[in-house]
Protein backbone atom coordinates (compact mmCIF):
# COMPACT_ATOMS: atom_id res chain seq x y z
CA UNK A 1 0.00 0.00 0.00
CA UNK A 2 2.79 2.46 1.19
CA UNK A 3 4.35 1.45 -2.39
CA UNK A 4 1.42 2.13 -4.31
CA UNK A 5 1.13 5.22 -2.89
CA UNK A 6 4.56 6.38 -3.01
CA UNK A 7 4.73 5.27 -6.73
CA UNK A 8 1.47 7.66 -7.29
CA UNK A 9 3.17 11.03 -5.10
CA UNK A 10 6.23 10.34 -7.48
CA UNK A 11 4.53 11.36 -10.57
CA UNK A 12 3.02 14.46 -9.58
CA UNK A 13 5.52 17.41 -11.08
CA UNK A 14 8.68 17.64 -8.62
CA UNK A 15 8.46 21.43 -8.26
CA UNK A 16 4.59 20.58 -7.09
CA UNK A 17 6.10 18.17 -4.06
CA UNK A 18 8.66 20.59 -3.05
CA UNK A 19 6.20 23.40 -2.80
CA UNK A 20 3.48 21.57 -1.33
CA UNK A 21 5.64 20.30 1.23
CA UNK A 22 7.40 23.74 2.42
CA UNK A 23 3.44 25.46 2.53
CA UNK A 24 2.18 22.76 4.18
CA UNK A 25 5.41 22.90 6.86
CA UNK A 26 4.39 27.01 7.26
CA UNK A 27 0.48 26.50 7.21
CA UNK A 28 0.30 27.74 10.38
CA UNK A 29 1.42 31.12 10.99
CA UNK A 30 4.73 31.36 12.80
CA UNK A 31 3.80 34.53 14.28
CA UNK A 32 1.28 33.20 16.44
CA UNK A 33 4.06 30.70 17.77
CA UNK A 34 7.08 30.80 19.70
CA UNK A 35 9.91 31.22 17.43
CA UNK A 36 11.37 27.60 17.85
CA UNK A 37 8.20 26.38 16.99
CA UNK A 38 8.60 22.54 15.64
CA UNK A 39 6.18 22.87 13.07
CA UNK A 40 5.87 18.85 12.10
CA UNK A 41 5.61 18.39 15.83
CA UNK A 42 2.82 20.99 16.48
CA UNK A 43 0.28 19.41 13.41
CA UNK A 44 1.24 15.97 14.64
CA UNK A 45 0.01 17.13 18.31
CA UNK A 46 -2.99 19.19 16.72
CA UNK A 47 -4.01 16.09 14.85
CA UNK A 48 -3.53 13.88 18.15
CA UNK A 49 -5.40 16.34 20.33
CA UNK A 50 -8.50 15.99 17.54
CA UNK A 51 -8.15 12.40 17.50
CA UNK A 52 -8.41 12.12 21.47
CA UNK A 53 -11.56 14.12 21.11
CA UNK A 54 -12.72 11.78 18.55
CA UNK A 55 -12.40 8.36 20.58
CA UNK A 56 -13.65 10.10 23.30
CA UNK A 57 -17.33 10.56 21.67
CA UNK A 58 -16.94 7.75 19.90
CA UNK A 59 -17.01 5.88 23.24
CA UNK A 60 -19.43 8.07 25.17
CA UNK A 61 -22.15 7.51 22.21
CA UNK A 62 -21.45 3.65 22.29
CA UNK A 63 -21.15 3.10 26.28
CA UNK A 64 -23.86 5.88 26.34
CA UNK A 65 -26.39 6.06 23.72
CA UNK A 66 -28.31 9.46 23.24
CA UNK A 67 -31.98 9.05 23.86
CA UNK A 68 -33.91 9.98 20.08
CA UNK A 69 -34.76 12.94 21.23
CA UNK A 70 -31.09 13.99 22.23
CA UNK A 71 -29.92 13.07 18.32
CA UNK A 72 -30.30 16.50 16.72
CA UNK A 73 -28.76 18.38 19.93
CA UNK A 74 -25.73 15.58 18.92
CA UNK A 75 -25.82 16.55 15.45
CA UNK A 76 -26.07 19.95 15.50
CA UNK A 77 -23.13 20.13 18.62
CA UNK A 78 -20.64 17.69 15.56
CA UNK A 79 -21.50 20.57 13.16
CA UNK A 80 -20.85 22.96 15.17
CA UNK A 81 -17.35 21.49 17.04
CA UNK A 82 -16.02 20.56 13.21
CA UNK A 83 -16.78 24.38 11.87
CA UNK A 84 -15.04 25.45 15.36
CA UNK A 85 -12.41 23.84 14.28
CA UNK A 86 -12.25 24.89 10.71
CA UNK A 87 -12.78 28.46 12.16
CA UNK A 88 -9.79 28.19 14.39
CA UNK A 89 -7.71 26.93 11.33
CA UNK A 90 -8.44 29.71 9.66
CA UNK A 91 -7.76 32.22 12.23
CA UNK A 92 -3.77 30.41 12.70
CA UNK A 93 -3.35 30.28 9.02
CA UNK A 94 -5.02 33.43 7.98
CA UNK A 95 -1.42 35.02 6.79
CA UNK A 96 -0.53 32.34 4.85
CA UNK A 97 -3.46 31.61 2.67
CA UNK A 98 -2.37 32.96 -0.32
CA UNK A 99 0.85 33.61 -2.05
CA UNK A 100 2.43 36.34 0.17
CA UNK A 101 5.43 39.11 -1.31
CA UNK A 102 7.98 36.57 0.56
CA UNK A 103 7.07 33.67 -1.78
CA UNK A 104 6.63 36.20 -4.53
CA UNK A 105 10.43 37.29 -3.92
CA UNK A 106 11.92 33.59 -3.09
CA UNK A 107 9.59 31.55 -5.95
CA UNK A 108 9.68 34.57 -8.92
CA UNK A 109 13.45 34.19 -9.95
CA UNK A 110 13.16 30.35 -9.68
CA UNK A 111 11.54 28.13 -13.29
CA UNK A 112 8.53 27.40 -11.42
CA UNK A 113 4.79 27.94 -13.05
CA UNK A 114 2.65 30.38 -10.84
CA UNK A 115 -0.07 27.71 -11.40
CA UNK A 116 2.11 25.17 -9.22
CA UNK A 117 2.50 27.47 -6.69
CA UNK A 118 -0.97 28.32 -5.88
CA UNK A 119 -2.13 25.01 -6.48
CA UNK A 120 1.29 23.25 -3.40
CA UNK A 121 -0.51 26.42 -1.47
CA UNK A 122 -4.11 25.22 -1.76
CA UNK A 123 -3.43 21.51 -1.18
CA UNK A 124 -1.10 22.76 1.89
CA UNK A 125 -4.36 24.33 3.38
CA UNK A 126 -6.61 21.61 1.98
CA UNK A 127 -4.05 19.24 4.03
CA UNK A 128 -4.38 20.57 7.09
CA UNK A 129 -8.32 20.92 6.70
CA UNK A 130 -7.63 17.32 5.51
CA UNK A 131 -5.76 16.30 8.44
CA UNK A 132 -8.32 18.45 10.84
CA UNK A 133 -11.42 16.76 9.68
CA UNK A 134 -9.82 13.28 9.54
CA UNK A 135 -8.94 13.18 13.07
CA UNK A 136 -12.01 14.97 14.68
CA UNK A 137 -14.54 12.59 12.72
CA UNK A 138 -12.57 9.38 12.38
CA UNK A 139 -14.02 7.40 15.40
CA UNK A 140 -16.98 9.08 16.26
CA UNK A 141 -18.39 9.06 12.46
CA UNK A 142 -18.79 5.11 12.98
CA UNK A 143 -19.96 5.30 16.54
CA UNK A 144 -22.51 7.87 15.08
CA UNK A 145 -24.09 5.73 11.86
CA UNK A 146 -23.85 2.55 14.09
CA UNK A 147 -26.34 4.40 16.92
CA UNK A 148 -28.08 7.22 14.53
CA UNK A 149 -28.33 5.06 11.61
CA UNK A 150 -29.25 2.09 13.01
CA UNK A 151 -32.76 2.16 12.61
CA UNK A 152 -32.49 1.75 9.00
CA UNK A 153 -30.22 -1.91 9.09
CA UNK A 154 -27.10 -1.88 7.36
CA UNK A 155 -27.81 0.46 4.53
CA UNK A 156 -29.10 2.88 6.79
CA UNK A 157 -25.72 2.81 9.14
CA UNK A 158 -24.03 3.40 5.53
CA UNK A 159 -26.12 6.20 4.39
CA UNK A 160 -25.56 8.28 7.45
CA UNK A 161 -22.05 7.51 7.03
CA UNK A 162 -22.04 9.09 3.93
CA UNK A 163 -24.47 11.76 4.58
CA UNK A 164 -22.16 12.45 7.57
CA UNK A 165 -18.74 12.80 6.22
CA UNK A 166 -20.06 14.73 3.17
CA UNK A 167 -21.49 17.55 5.72
CA UNK A 168 -18.40 17.43 7.76
CA UNK A 169 -16.55 17.99 4.62
CA UNK A 170 -19.14 20.51 3.21
CA UNK A 171 -19.14 22.32 6.41
CA UNK A 172 -15.53 22.75 6.95
CA UNK A 173 -15.32 23.76 2.77
CA UNK A 174 -18.10 26.72 3.34
CA UNK A 175 -16.09 27.81 6.11
CA UNK A 176 -12.63 27.80 5.12
CA UNK A 177 -14.07 29.15 1.43
CA UNK A 178 -16.15 31.84 3.26
CA UNK A 179 -12.50 32.98 4.48
CA UNK A 180 -10.99 32.89 1.61
CA UNK A 181 -13.74 34.94 -0.16
CA UNK A 182 -13.59 37.59 2.86
CA UNK A 183 -9.79 38.23 2.70
CA UNK A 184 -9.78 37.62 -1.20
CA UNK A 185 -11.73 40.40 -1.60
CA UNK A 186 -10.79 42.88 0.71
CA UNK A 187 -6.92 42.18 -0.65
CA UNK A 188 -8.50 42.96 -3.87
CA UNK A 189 -10.80 46.22 -3.18
CA UNK A 190 -7.73 47.58 -0.50
CA UNK A 191 -4.40 49.38 -1.25
CA UNK A 192 -1.51 46.77 -0.06
CA UNK A 193 -1.38 48.62 3.42
CA UNK A 194 -4.63 49.02 4.74
CA UNK A 195 -5.54 45.56 3.59
CA UNK A 196 -3.22 44.65 6.49
CA UNK A 197 -4.47 46.66 8.62
CA UNK A 198 -7.93 45.29 8.00
CA UNK A 199 -6.32 41.54 7.59
CA UNK A 200 -5.26 42.15 11.35
CA UNK A 201 -8.83 43.15 12.57
CA UNK A 202 -10.73 40.70 10.27
CA UNK A 203 -8.50 38.28 11.70
CA UNK A 204 -9.57 39.14 15.67
CA UNK A 205 -13.00 39.21 14.53
CA UNK A 206 -12.96 36.01 12.89
CA UNK A 207 -11.71 34.11 15.92
CA UNK A 208 -14.60 35.99 17.87
CA UNK A 209 -17.20 35.02 15.63
CA UNK A 210 -15.85 31.74 15.63
CA UNK A 211 -16.13 31.37 19.88
CA UNK A 212 -18.94 33.18 20.35
CA UNK A 213 -21.44 30.97 17.57
CA UNK A 214 -19.84 27.94 19.32
CA UNK A 215 -20.51 28.87 22.41
CA UNK A 216 -23.13 30.64 22.51
CA UNK A 217 -25.32 29.69 19.39
CA UNK A 218 -28.72 27.91 20.66
CA UNK A 219 -30.20 24.91 19.24
CA UNK A 220 -33.43 23.45 17.48
CA UNK A 221 -34.06 20.10 19.26
CA UNK A 222 -37.27 18.90 18.05
CA UNK A 223 -39.95 18.94 15.08
CA UNK A 224 -41.94 21.51 16.66
CA UNK A 225 -39.40 23.75 17.08
CA UNK A 226 -37.76 23.50 13.35
CA UNK A 227 -41.31 23.82 12.19
CA UNK A 228 -41.82 27.20 14.04
CA UNK A 229 -38.47 28.55 12.87
CA UNK A 230 -38.99 31.08 10.19
CA UNK A 231 -36.72 32.23 7.63
CA UNK A 232 -36.72 34.92 9.06
CA UNK A 233 -35.89 34.33 12.63
CA UNK A 234 -32.06 34.88 13.92
CA UNK A 235 -31.44 31.34 14.28
CA UNK A 236 -32.31 30.70 10.75
CA UNK A 237 -29.26 32.53 9.87
CA UNK A 238 -27.15 30.57 11.60
CA UNK A 239 -24.75 28.10 8.94
CA UNK A 240 -24.69 25.64 11.78
CA UNK A 241 -28.33 24.99 11.66
CA UNK A 242 -27.79 24.62 7.50
CA UNK A 243 -25.34 22.27 7.89
CA UNK A 244 -27.39 20.16 10.50
CA UNK A 245 -30.25 20.28 8.02
CA UNK A 246 -28.15 19.59 5.06
CA UNK A 247 -26.65 16.34 7.14
CA UNK A 248 -30.36 15.54 7.86
CA UNK A 249 -31.57 16.03 4.67
CA UNK A 250 -28.97 13.96 3.01
CA UNK A 251 -30.00 11.00 5.66
CA UNK A 252 -33.71 11.64 4.99
CA UNK A 253 -34.80 12.37 8.14
CA UNK A 254 -35.60 16.35 7.38
CA UNK A 255 -39.18 17.45 7.42
CA UNK A 256 -40.17 18.97 4.28
CA UNK A 257 -40.92 21.87 6.14
CA UNK A 258 -37.25 22.08 6.71
CA UNK A 259 -35.83 21.64 3.07
CA UNK A 260 -35.24 25.78 2.75
CA UNK A 261 -32.24 25.59 5.29
CA UNK A 262 -31.27 22.98 3.40
CA UNK A 263 -31.31 24.61 0.70
CA UNK A 264 -29.08 27.37 2.29
CA UNK A 265 -26.46 25.04 2.99
CA UNK A 266 -25.83 24.41 -0.57
CA UNK A 267 -26.40 28.13 -1.62
CA UNK A 268 -23.99 29.25 1.12
CA UNK A 269 -21.58 26.14 0.30
CA UNK A 270 -21.99 27.07 -3.69
CA UNK A 271 -21.08 30.98 -2.89
CA UNK A 272 -18.01 30.02 -0.64
CA UNK A 273 -16.46 27.49 -3.14
CA UNK A 274 -17.19 30.12 -6.21
CA UNK A 275 -16.15 33.13 -4.17
CA UNK A 276 -12.95 31.18 -2.65
CA UNK A 277 -11.97 30.29 -6.35
CA UNK A 278 -12.14 33.86 -7.39
CA UNK A 279 -9.83 34.94 -4.94
CA UNK A 280 -7.58 32.83 -5.61
CA UNK A 281 -7.32 33.26 -9.22
CA UNK A 282 -7.31 37.14 -9.17
CA UNK A 283 -5.13 37.37 -5.66
CA UNK B 1 22.98 39.25 -24.60
CA UNK B 2 20.81 40.93 -22.63
CA UNK B 3 19.31 43.60 -23.76
CA UNK B 4 16.36 46.08 -22.69
CA UNK B 5 14.91 48.36 -25.40
CA UNK B 6 12.91 51.65 -23.94
CA UNK B 7 11.43 49.86 -21.12
CA UNK B 8 9.48 52.05 -18.47
CA UNK B 9 7.52 51.06 -15.51
CA UNK B 10 5.30 53.37 -14.20
CA UNK B 11 3.51 53.32 -10.77
CA UNK B 12 0.00 55.13 -11.00
CA UNK B 13 1.28 56.81 -14.01
CA UNK B 14 4.41 58.22 -12.24
CA UNK B 15 7.54 56.86 -14.40
CA UNK B 16 9.43 54.84 -11.73
CA UNK B 17 11.51 53.72 -14.68
CA UNK B 18 12.00 55.80 -17.96
CA UNK B 19 12.68 54.81 -21.35
CA UNK B 20 15.87 52.66 -20.13
CA UNK B 21 17.82 50.91 -23.01
CA UNK B 22 20.97 49.12 -22.67
CA UNK B 23 23.03 45.95 -23.58
CA UNK B 24 25.04 44.08 -21.18
CA UNK B 25 27.62 41.61 -23.30
CA UNK B 26 28.74 38.13 -22.13
CA UNK B 27 31.87 38.01 -20.90
CA UNK B 28 31.86 41.52 -19.31
CA UNK B 29 30.48 43.28 -15.80
CA UNK B 30 27.90 45.89 -16.63
CA UNK B 31 27.55 48.22 -13.71
CA UNK B 32 24.25 49.62 -13.27
CA UNK B 33 24.06 52.94 -10.83
CA UNK B 34 22.14 55.30 -9.52
CA UNK B 35 21.21 57.52 -6.44
CA UNK B 36 18.44 55.83 -3.82
CA UNK B 37 15.08 55.52 -5.59
CA UNK B 38 16.46 56.21 -9.41
CA UNK B 39 14.64 52.93 -10.70
CA UNK B 40 17.42 50.07 -10.41
CA UNK B 41 16.06 47.67 -8.55
CA UNK B 42 12.96 47.96 -10.39
CA UNK B 43 14.88 47.42 -13.54
CA UNK B 44 16.08 44.23 -11.91
CA UNK B 45 12.71 42.86 -10.54
CA UNK B 46 11.65 43.65 -14.48
CA UNK B 47 14.68 41.63 -15.73
CA UNK B 48 14.06 38.78 -13.28
CA UNK B 49 10.11 38.71 -14.28
CA UNK B 50 9.15 39.53 -10.94
CA UNK B 51 7.20 42.64 -11.99
CA UNK B 52 5.52 43.53 -15.50
CA UNK B 53 6.97 46.67 -17.49
CA UNK B 54 4.31 49.24 -19.05
CA UNK B 55 6.06 49.66 -21.99
CA UNK B 56 9.07 48.01 -23.68
CA UNK B 57 11.03 45.29 -25.01
CA UNK B 58 13.68 42.84 -22.73
CA UNK B 59 15.52 39.91 -24.82
CA UNK B 60 18.07 37.05 -23.63
CA UNK B 61 20.45 35.90 -26.30
CA UNK B 62 17.79 38.06 -28.90
CA UNK B 63 14.49 36.41 -27.24
CA UNK B 64 11.89 38.69 -25.33
CA UNK B 65 12.02 36.99 -21.90
CA UNK B 66 8.22 36.06 -21.96
CA UNK B 67 8.23 34.09 -24.86
CA UNK B 68 9.52 31.22 -22.81
CA UNK B 69 9.83 32.37 -19.39
CA UNK B 70 10.29 29.33 -17.82
CA UNK B 71 13.24 28.48 -19.35
CA UNK B 72 15.06 32.09 -19.45
CA UNK B 73 14.53 31.52 -15.37
CA UNK B 74 16.46 28.11 -15.54
CA UNK B 75 19.46 30.25 -17.19
CA UNK B 76 19.02 33.23 -14.41
CA UNK B 77 20.59 33.38 -11.42
CA UNK B 78 19.30 36.96 -9.12
CA UNK B 79 20.37 37.78 -5.87
CA UNK B 80 18.13 40.52 -4.96
CA UNK B 81 18.46 43.37 -2.81
CA UNK B 82 16.37 42.73 0.16
CA UNK B 83 17.25 39.11 1.26
CA UNK B 84 14.10 37.21 1.51
CA UNK B 85 14.55 33.44 2.81
CA UNK B 86 12.32 30.95 4.30
CA UNK B 87 13.40 31.33 8.10
CA UNK B 88 12.22 27.71 9.51
CA UNK B 89 14.73 25.93 7.27
CA UNK B 90 18.02 25.73 7.38
CA UNK B 91 21.03 26.89 5.05
CA UNK B 92 21.33 23.65 3.51
CA UNK B 93 17.60 22.94 3.11
CA UNK B 94 17.14 26.21 1.30
CA UNK B 95 19.57 25.21 -1.04
CA UNK B 96 18.24 21.77 -1.32
CA UNK B 97 14.66 23.37 -2.49
CA UNK B 98 16.02 25.56 -4.51
CA UNK B 99 18.04 23.04 -6.27
CA UNK B 100 15.31 20.63 -6.41
CA UNK B 101 13.06 23.73 -8.01
CA UNK B 102 15.40 24.20 -10.33
CA UNK B 103 15.53 20.39 -10.85
CA UNK B 104 18.85 19.77 -10.57
CA UNK B 105 20.50 16.27 -10.50
CA UNK B 106 20.34 15.50 -6.66
CA UNK B 107 23.55 13.70 -5.58
CA UNK B 108 25.63 16.41 -8.19
CA UNK B 109 23.36 18.96 -5.76
CA UNK B 110 24.22 17.76 -2.56
CA UNK B 111 28.16 17.69 -2.98
CA UNK B 112 27.96 21.22 -5.07
CA UNK B 113 25.69 22.62 -2.12
CA UNK B 114 28.64 21.19 0.41
CA UNK B 115 31.70 22.29 -1.51
CA UNK B 116 29.54 26.13 -1.72
CA UNK B 117 28.84 26.19 1.98
CA UNK B 118 32.34 25.55 2.54
CA UNK B 119 33.05 27.88 -0.16
CA UNK B 120 31.40 30.35 2.01
CA UNK B 121 32.18 29.80 5.91
CA UNK B 122 28.96 28.26 5.94
CA UNK B 123 29.46 24.72 6.52
CA UNK B 124 29.41 24.27 10.14
CA UNK B 125 26.12 26.53 10.57
CA UNK B 126 24.59 24.69 7.72
CA UNK B 127 21.84 22.60 9.71
CA UNK B 128 21.42 25.83 12.01
CA UNK B 129 17.86 27.71 11.08
CA UNK B 130 18.26 30.75 8.72
CA UNK B 131 16.18 32.91 11.26
CA UNK B 132 19.11 32.81 13.40
CA UNK B 133 21.54 34.01 10.46
CA UNK B 134 22.87 37.15 10.58
CA UNK B 135 22.72 39.32 7.17
CA UNK B 136 25.99 38.27 6.00
CA UNK B 137 25.43 34.64 6.00
CA UNK B 138 21.83 35.15 4.52
CA UNK B 139 23.41 37.52 1.77
CA UNK B 140 25.46 34.51 1.31
CA UNK B 141 22.89 31.59 1.26
CA UNK B 142 21.45 34.27 -1.78
CA UNK B 143 24.38 34.42 -3.39
CA UNK B 144 24.94 30.49 -3.50
CA UNK B 145 21.44 30.06 -4.19
CA UNK B 146 21.68 32.44 -7.48
CA UNK B 147 25.15 31.05 -8.69
CA UNK B 148 24.40 26.88 -8.04
CA UNK B 149 22.80 25.99 -11.22
CA UNK B 150 25.79 27.78 -13.14
CA UNK B 151 23.65 30.64 -15.06
CA UNK B 152 24.57 32.32 -17.87
CA UNK B 153 22.93 35.73 -16.82
CA UNK B 154 23.81 36.55 -13.42
CA UNK B 155 21.70 39.72 -11.71
CA UNK B 156 23.48 41.17 -8.63
CA UNK B 157 21.11 43.53 -6.94
CA UNK B 158 23.57 44.88 -4.14
CA UNK B 159 25.26 41.95 -3.58
CA UNK B 160 27.82 42.98 -0.70
CA UNK B 161 24.98 44.32 1.41
CA UNK B 162 25.81 42.82 5.25
CA UNK B 163 29.24 41.11 3.69
CA UNK B 164 32.64 40.84 5.84
CA UNK B 165 35.65 42.28 3.94
CA UNK B 166 37.21 38.66 3.12
CA UNK B 167 33.49 37.87 1.76
CA UNK B 168 33.48 40.90 -0.31
CA UNK B 169 36.56 40.48 -1.55
CA UNK B 170 35.84 36.70 -2.58
CA UNK B 171 32.92 37.78 -4.19
CA UNK B 172 34.64 40.38 -5.93
CA UNK B 173 37.19 38.20 -7.74
CA UNK B 174 33.90 35.48 -8.35
CA UNK B 175 32.29 38.15 -10.24
CA UNK B 176 35.42 39.00 -12.66
CA UNK B 177 35.74 35.00 -12.93
CA UNK B 178 32.12 34.43 -13.57
CA UNK B 179 32.41 37.14 -16.68
CA UNK B 180 35.84 35.94 -17.68
CA UNK B 181 34.32 32.15 -18.35
CA UNK B 182 31.49 34.03 -20.41
CA UNK B 183 28.67 34.67 -18.28
CA UNK B 184 26.44 37.86 -18.65
CA UNK B 185 26.79 39.90 -15.39
CA UNK B 186 24.30 42.80 -14.76
CA UNK B 187 25.88 44.40 -11.31
CA UNK B 188 23.80 47.08 -9.02
CA UNK B 189 25.39 48.67 -6.50
CA UNK B 190 26.35 52.02 -4.63
CA UNK B 191 30.25 50.87 -3.63
CA UNK B 192 31.42 52.82 -6.43
CA UNK B 193 35.10 51.88 -5.83
CA UNK B 194 34.44 48.39 -6.25
CA UNK B 195 31.84 48.89 -9.30
CA UNK B 196 35.27 50.86 -10.86
CA UNK B 197 37.41 47.91 -10.09
CA UNK B 198 34.47 44.83 -11.23
CA UNK B 199 32.69 46.29 -14.30
CA UNK B 200 34.28 47.22 -17.69
CA UNK B 201 30.99 48.89 -18.56
CA UNK B 202 28.42 51.00 -16.15
CA UNK B 203 24.94 52.19 -16.91
CA UNK B 204 24.20 55.47 -14.71
CA UNK B 205 20.24 56.07 -14.51
CA UNK B 206 19.35 59.48 -12.59
CA UNK B 207 15.77 60.19 -12.51
CA UNK B 208 14.13 56.81 -13.36
CA UNK B 209 16.38 57.79 -16.80
CA UNK B 210 19.76 56.73 -18.30
CA UNK B 211 22.29 59.55 -18.30
CA UNK B 212 25.07 57.40 -19.31
CA UNK B 213 25.78 53.85 -20.98
CA UNK B 214 29.64 53.28 -21.80
CA UNK B 215 33.23 51.91 -20.25
CA UNK B 216 34.24 53.63 -17.38
CA UNK B 217 37.61 54.59 -19.65
CA UNK B 218 35.15 56.30 -22.27
CA UNK B 219 33.43 57.95 -19.65
CA UNK B 220 36.71 58.84 -18.32
CA UNK B 221 38.03 60.96 -20.89
CA UNK B 222 35.09 61.79 -22.17
CA UNK B 223 34.11 63.92 -18.73
CA UNK B 224 37.94 64.78 -18.20
CA UNK B 225 37.06 63.41 -14.25
CA UNK B 226 39.92 60.87 -13.17
CA UNK B 227 37.01 58.53 -10.67
CA UNK B 228 33.97 56.78 -10.91
CA UNK B 229 33.23 58.44 -7.82
CA UNK B 230 33.27 61.84 -9.79
CA UNK B 231 31.84 61.06 -12.70
CA UNK B 232 28.61 59.50 -10.90
CA UNK B 233 28.54 62.62 -8.34
CA UNK B 234 28.30 65.23 -11.67
CA UNK B 235 25.78 63.03 -13.64
CA UNK B 236 23.32 61.98 -10.97
CA UNK B 237 23.86 63.87 -7.90
CA UNK B 238 22.21 67.36 -7.68
CA UNK B 239 22.96 68.20 -3.76
CA UNK B 240 26.22 70.10 -2.91
CA UNK B 241 27.00 67.19 -0.55
CA UNK B 242 29.63 68.98 1.84
CA UNK B 243 27.15 71.33 2.42
CA UNK B 244 25.12 69.02 3.32
CA UNK B 245 27.42 68.02 5.52
CA UNK B 246 28.34 70.84 7.29
CA UNK B 247 24.63 71.77 8.15
CA UNK B 248 23.76 68.06 9.36
CA UNK B 249 26.83 68.54 12.09
CA UNK B 250 25.56 71.84 12.73
CA UNK B 251 22.33 70.77 13.36
CA UNK B 252 23.22 68.06 15.54
CA UNK B 253 25.72 70.55 17.54
CA UNK B 254 28.28 68.01 16.60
Amino acid sequence: MREFVRTHIARLPLEYRVLHRQFLLRVIDLEALSIEADIPRFLGQFAGVLMMISLLQALGTLMFPPPPALYWHVEQSAVSRMMLVIGLIAVLTWDNIFPDRRDAMILGPLPVKPGIILLAKISASAGLLGIAILALNFASSFSRSLVFGGAGGWLGIFRYFVSYWFTMVASAAFLYGAVLTIQGTTAYLLPRRLFLRVSAFLQLAAFGVFLVAYFLAPSVDTHAQLATLGSRSPLAASPILWFFALLNQCNGSLPAGALWLAQRAWIALACAVAGATVSLLVC
Amino acid sequence: MLELRRVSKHYSGIPAVDDVSFAARPGEVTGYLGPNGSGKSTTMKMITGLIERTYGEILFEGKPIEEDLISYKRRMGYVPEEPYLYNHLSGAEYLTMVAQLRDLPPRETSERIDGLLRLLSLFDDRHASISGYSKGMRQKILIAAALMHNPDLVLLDEPFSGLDVGSALVLRSLIQELARRGKVVLFSSHELDTVERVCSHVVILHRARVVADDSIAALRSMTELPTLEEIFSQLAVEQDTDSIAQHFADLIHA
